[in-house]
């Protein structure tokens, strides 16, 4: 059977509605939620703090979604975070006129990082599952040699400035930051040739491909756009962190896998779109927040993240019936 | 009703194994059987004909336990039955064949064969020695022959298709209802398959066979049903019917008018050229020219490398030797995309999964070839691109209900005239055609054919591969035949014949005189 | 096949590290390769039937979280422990297939987040101390004569009762055939779902066992002594052969697939300390490394 006919199959008109605007029924409603759970931050300048803190996994999400769409995965997000966040780190250290020149150079490293990730899936053929897995692997170890396990480096302020800086006193820059790429993003999804072409390898590779689309090419630049995305997302956390950590990119694989599915993408290809991910990431950050503010633990955090994704995921998946 | 007559309809009623009367059964927005009586007699082979949506595979649906009717009772043996499901079917001996693959590429035909119902011995192992006797006896009882420890992956159409119908054989049937069997094969591969067939109504089992190719019903049916419009037409004994005749009854339409008359000829200009096309594997110095608004035909049996001809002039399959030139000047096509660049356009034979996006609005799906010439700095003009879709839509009488629709509702015929108006937009110069008619029924050939004369009358040259033999004589104004990979033969459409094709398809070439 | 590879790395290794075929450092090679092999097991049965199995890793750290957990000194508490994990392990694995297939969500999804949910309940009952294995218990599950060992042992009677029965029985061609084409083996009237939930029930079970074993060797139970072992396992079935679409390859495979792995982060080990680095940081790139030549080698299917 062809992917699309089991994409029919598979989920149906009935769970269009729910895949389509389900997350942003959800995420007012999380939002409500929270507001009658501490209703003391139930404000604007502190939901434009969250808007702040998801940007991080808003960005890469992105790249992640575009991934996705095309019936792959990135699961080397993370450690592209981590490395080049103590990449720049390192190199700067410290010194503010060596911001702008370095963080050029990271996402320039960003896309070439996510090119060696199209290079694979598309010369070398190798699965987009193993392909990134196996930049994840290569990565970690290349930052703990290049930090010898102990990063050093100290954040200039205006790189801070990036992370936790505020327009017009209540808009943080990160968050502006993140809604202009999502924004950039959507439109080329929407309205060019290249989200087009991206909607069409995703709904059916060879067809695409028998109708002129390059495929190569486009999925070669989507794996580059999300290597990119991930060395802005970690030029905004770094700024955000105001130091150096080795743990920093460790869960944003997932999460950015997370924040896409349950914005409504799906994985056989050709359904969704970055705006429910934008949704979804404002999810996964809220529950975080709202979890830590009842005090439940980690390890609570975690069950309580699994149990959601699961259950969002089988709404949007319900079969219609036939 | 005298005792006279009573008599005979029991007699006649004894022979039937299966009856279906006044079955309905309703849809959504369409009645798909209307009070349709049919009885299938013990033994006998029964086709089942119709247009694309007559209503046949609601029928054999019904009778396979998929659908329910709406109305009319089914008489299995003379007794009133209810299929309440495809288990009920199976236990009552009815087996369905369907059109679509149904086997395990990566395991062995015996595998497959017994899938489901593999002998066990003591140690809950599975007794393949038992299993390879079982195998060995039904075949011969089916009087055909298949290499049970060959990968299904590495056979032909045909083999997999008898594969498929032994398998349903494993549990005893009674009815084997075959929905298209013939129709991803090439019309000189059928052998086998008839052979199969006929073993199955030497064995007592009676087989409903549903075809588009009249033909094939001719060849092997006893009886033939028509079905139009979800109505039976008529239930006629093969020997009692004409051709024209049965043809009529189905489509309201006359042999001779399936295949219209090629307006206009073709030009002296050569176009599209090739010398010594060789790709190692299939393709072994292949040579031609396509002349201006010439439908040049590419015959031959199926994977004689007629598929990676048409291929590598698209750029979807790489030759390894040999010179392309289009309009004389030497190119090299490496992709689709440069094919289209150069103005060629490629329809190939799996519609669903390679000519369309079927999770995709036809919309989408139309205005995706020709993307790049309606965008400023990469953006799409939509309302242009609307336009040139409706237009398209109208142009080649689509008929939906609006062009955000998905492309999978559409009927064949319909689907295949999406996949034209994708290439239209291009202005192409040059159509390749992989099985143009490839399981578009028969009033539907026709629009296509109509388009294709009316494309090369505005001096578009189509290249068409086509195993169908009477498209192959009736259609194109000059034909190749492939034999291993090359060229055997090459005939004008008034000096072709079915024979000649036929002589030169199995490896004859040129011989003086003929 | 991957078994020549095996041999051709084999001959390779002792070149360069003679310390290799010491017998001590052979017998610690198939002891340290004994929970990835036996997880490697279950995960097989999962990826044949094109499905992946995400959150084994969890489920061995949570099944050592149990076991020091429940575990006291009376003979009586200890077969019970064992059990329950086993069981837990069954019941584990249910979730996921019943999920897997009830619950129209990709398996890779599905076991990502029960791994979630297995991992934070391994925090949970995670105590400090780590737990309490017995003395006997560990006595026993490291118990060796010689290059053989109890482990050893435990290991090769699941190698041979998996290749008997994804070989030789029924429900094997049923897993090849759900990993082919899961359509077909529903039309043939095998209840896919049940083949499917039975895999993952594997691969609970067998990370159960890893996990009673490695609480047994350590002594304790940590809610971190599982993680590795999903990446590990997935890499040891796909360097053995088994691709990650499923239908194709077997256990043999990614038996000697799990060696590879082992045997090469052995050598690592072996070198770093000679040469005085951090294996750590190595360990990984060399596990990705290998991934890609195996992809690589693959790529001709």
């Amino acid at each position: 059977m062809s992917k699309g006919q089991r994409t029919l199959r598979t989920h149906g008109m009935g769970s269009w509605f729910f895949r389509s605007y389900g997350v942003y029924v959800g995420l007012v409603l999380l939002i409500v939620l929270s507001g009658v759970l501490s209703p003391q931050s139930f404000n604007a300048t502190d939901l434009l703090n969250l808007g702040k803190q998801a940007a991080g996994l808003g960005i890469v999400s992105i790249g992640q979604t575009l991934v996705i769409l095309t019936g792959g995965i990135d699961l080397s997000v993370g450690s592209v975070i981590t490395f080049i966040h103590v990449f720049s780190v390192g190199t700067i250290l410290g010194r503010p006129h060596l911001v702008l020149p370095v963080s050029a150079l990271c996402l320039v490293l960003g896309l070439s990082i996510g090119s060696c990730n199209g290079l694979g899936i598309t010369k070398a053929r190798i699965s987009p599952f193993v392909m990134t897995l196996c930049m994840d692997l290569i990565l970690r170890g290349l930052y703990l040699i290049y930090t010898k396990g102990q990063p050093r480096g100290i954040v200039p302020d205006n790189l801070r400035f990036i992370g936790r800086g505020r327009v017009l006193t209540i808009l943080p820059v990160a968050f502006l930051i993140w809604l202009l790429i999502s924004a950039v993003f959507i439109f080329i999804l929407k309205k060019t040739t290249f989200g087009a072409k991206v909607h069409a390898i995703g709904a059916n590779p060879k067809t695409a491909f028998l109708s002129g689309v390059r495929n190569d090419r486009i999925i070669l630049s989507i794996y580059a756009l999300t290597g990119l995305c991930g060395s802005i997302s970690a030029l905004v956390l770094t700024g955000d962190m105001g130091a150096v950590s080795l743990g920093l990119g460790s869960d944003y694989a997932l999460d950015s896998i997370a924040a896409v599915v349950i914005g409504g993408t799906s994985f056989v290809g050709g359904i969704g779109g970055v705006a429910g991910t934008v949704a979804g990431a404002f999810i996964i950050k809220l529950l975080i927040a709202l979890l830590q503010k009842v005090n439940i633990s980690h390890a609570g955090r975690l069950i309580i993240q699994g149990i959601l994704i699961l259950v969002i995921v089988g709404v949007y998946s319900k079969k219609s019936k036939s | 009703m005298t005792r006279a007559s009573q008599s005979i309809r029991k007699e006649r009623h004894e022979h039937m194994l299966l009856e279906l009367k006044s079955i309905s059964k309703r849809f959504p927005g369409v009645v798909a059987l209307n009070r349709v009586d049919i009885g299938f007699e013990k033994g006998e082979i029964h086709a089942l004909v119709g247009e694309n949506g007559a209503g046949k595979s609601t029928l054999i649906k019904i009778i396979g336990g998929k659908y329910q009717p709406d109305e009319g009772n089914i008489m299995f043996r003379g007794k009133r039955v209810k299929i309440s499901d495809p288990h009920r079917a199976l236990q009552m001996g009815i087996h369905t064949v369907y059109q679509e693959y149904n086997l395990l590429p990566d395991l062995t035909v015996m595998e497959n064969i017994l899938l489901g119902y593999e002998p066990i011995g003591r140690f809950r192992h599975i007794d393949w020695g038992e299993a390879s006797d079982f195998c060995k006896k039904l075949m011969a009882r089916m009087n055909v022959s298949v290499n049970l420890q060959q990968y299904v992956s590495e056979l032909g159409a045909a083999e997999a298709k008898i594969v498929e119908i032994l398998k349903a054989l494993v549990t005893s049937a009674e009815v084997v209802i075959m929905d298209e069997p013939t129709a991803a094969l090439p019309e000189h591969d059928v052998g086998a398959l008839f052979t199969l067939i006929r073993s199955l109504k030497k064995n007592g089992v009676m087989v409903i066979y549903i075809s588009h190719r009249i033909d094939e019903i001719f060849d092997i049916a006893d009886r033939v049903s028509v079905l139009k419009d979800g109505n039976l037409v008529g239930t006629h004994r093969v020997r009692d019917i004409t051709h024209d005749l049965l043809i009529r009854s189905m489509v309201g339409r006359e042999l001779q008018d399936i295949y219209p008359q090629r307006e206009g000829g073709a030009s002296e200009e050569v176009v599209l050229s090739a010398r010594g096309l060789t790709d190692g594997q299939l393709l072994r110095d292949v040579s031609f020219d396509l002349h201006g608004g010439e439908i040049l035909g590419i015959g031959g049996m199926t994977g004689n490398g007629q598929r990676e001809f048409i291929r590598t002039l698209f750029g979807a399959h790489r030759a390894t030797e040999g010179q392309i030139h289009l309009y004389g000047e030497p190119v090299s096509i490496d992709s689709p995309h440069r094919a289209m660049e150069l103005g060629i356009g490629f329809l190939p034979d799996d519609r669903r999964n390679e000519g369309l996006a079927v999770t995709q609005p036809i919309r989408r799906n139309i205005a995706l070839p020709s993307i790049h010439l309606r965008q400023s700095a990469g953006v799409i003009r939509s309302k242009e691109e609307r336009r040139t879709v409706e237009r398209m839509v109208e142009q080649l009488g689509i008929k939906i209900t609006s062009i955000t629709q998905n492309v999978e509702s559409l009927s064949g015929g319909n689907q295949q005239r999406v996949v034209i108006a994708k290439w239209l937009p291009l202005d192409p110069k040059i159509l390749l055609f992989h099985e143009p008619t490839l399981g578009i029924d028969v009033g539907a050939k026709v629009e296509i054919y109509r388009l294709m004369n009316s494309f090369t009358s505005r001096g578009v040259s189509i290249i068409m591969v086509t195993s169908d033999m009477m498209e192959l004589l009736h259609i194109p104004d000059r034909i190749l035949v492939f034999f291993n990979g090359t060229v055997t033969r090459e005939f004008r459409r008034e000096e072709a014949s079915e024979e000649k094709v036929m002589f030169a398809a199995s490896g004859n070439e040129e011989v003086d005189g003929s | 096949m991957i078994w020549v590879v095996l041999l051709v790395i084999v001959i390779a290794v002792v070149v360069i590290v003679p310390d290799f075929i010491h017998p001590r450092n052979i017998a610690n090679v198939l002891v340290q390769m004994v929970p990835l092999g036996l997880v490697s097991i279950g995960q097989t049965f999962v990826i044949l039937g094109a499905g992946i199995d995400l959150s084994i890793g969890p489920q061995v750290s949570l099944i050592t979280v149990i076991a020091s957990n429940v575990m006291t000194d009376t003979p009586h508490v200890i077969f019970a422990a064992v059990l329950l994990c086993l069981l837990s392990g069954l019941v584990f694995g249910l979730l996921n297939g019943i999920l897997a297939h009830y619950v129209n969500i990709p398996p890779l999804v599905v076991t990502l987040c029960t791994g979630f949910i297995f991992q934070g309940f391994a925090f949970a009952l995670h105590k400090t101390t780590g737990g309490h294995i017995p003395a006997a218990v560990h006595n026993v599950l490291t118990a060796s004569f010689g290059i053989l060992s109890v482990p050893l042992f435990i290991f090769l009677v699941f190698v041979f009762t998996g290749l008997y029965v994804l070989n030789k029985t029924r429900y094997g061609r049923y897993v090849y055939a759900l990993g082919g084409n899961e359509e077909v083996l529903g039309n043939a009237g095998i209840h896919t779902g049940i083949v499917k939930i039975i895999t993952y029930m594997t691969a609970g079970f067998m990370a159960s066992v890893a996990g009673i074993y490695l609480a047994g060797r350590l002594k304790s139970g940590g809610a971190h002594y599982g993680t590795a072992f999903t990446l590990n396992s997935i890499t040891a079935v796909v360097v053995g052969g088994t691709t990650l679409a499923g239908g194709q390859g077997g256990l043999s495979g990614t038996v000697a697939g799990g060696i590879i792995v082992s045997m090469l982060n052995n050598v690592l080990n072996n070198v770093s300390f000679r040469y005085g680095f951090q294996s750590t940081y190595y360990k990984n790139i060399l596990t990705g490394i290998i991934l890609i030549i195996a992809m690589l080698f693959y790529r001709k299917r």
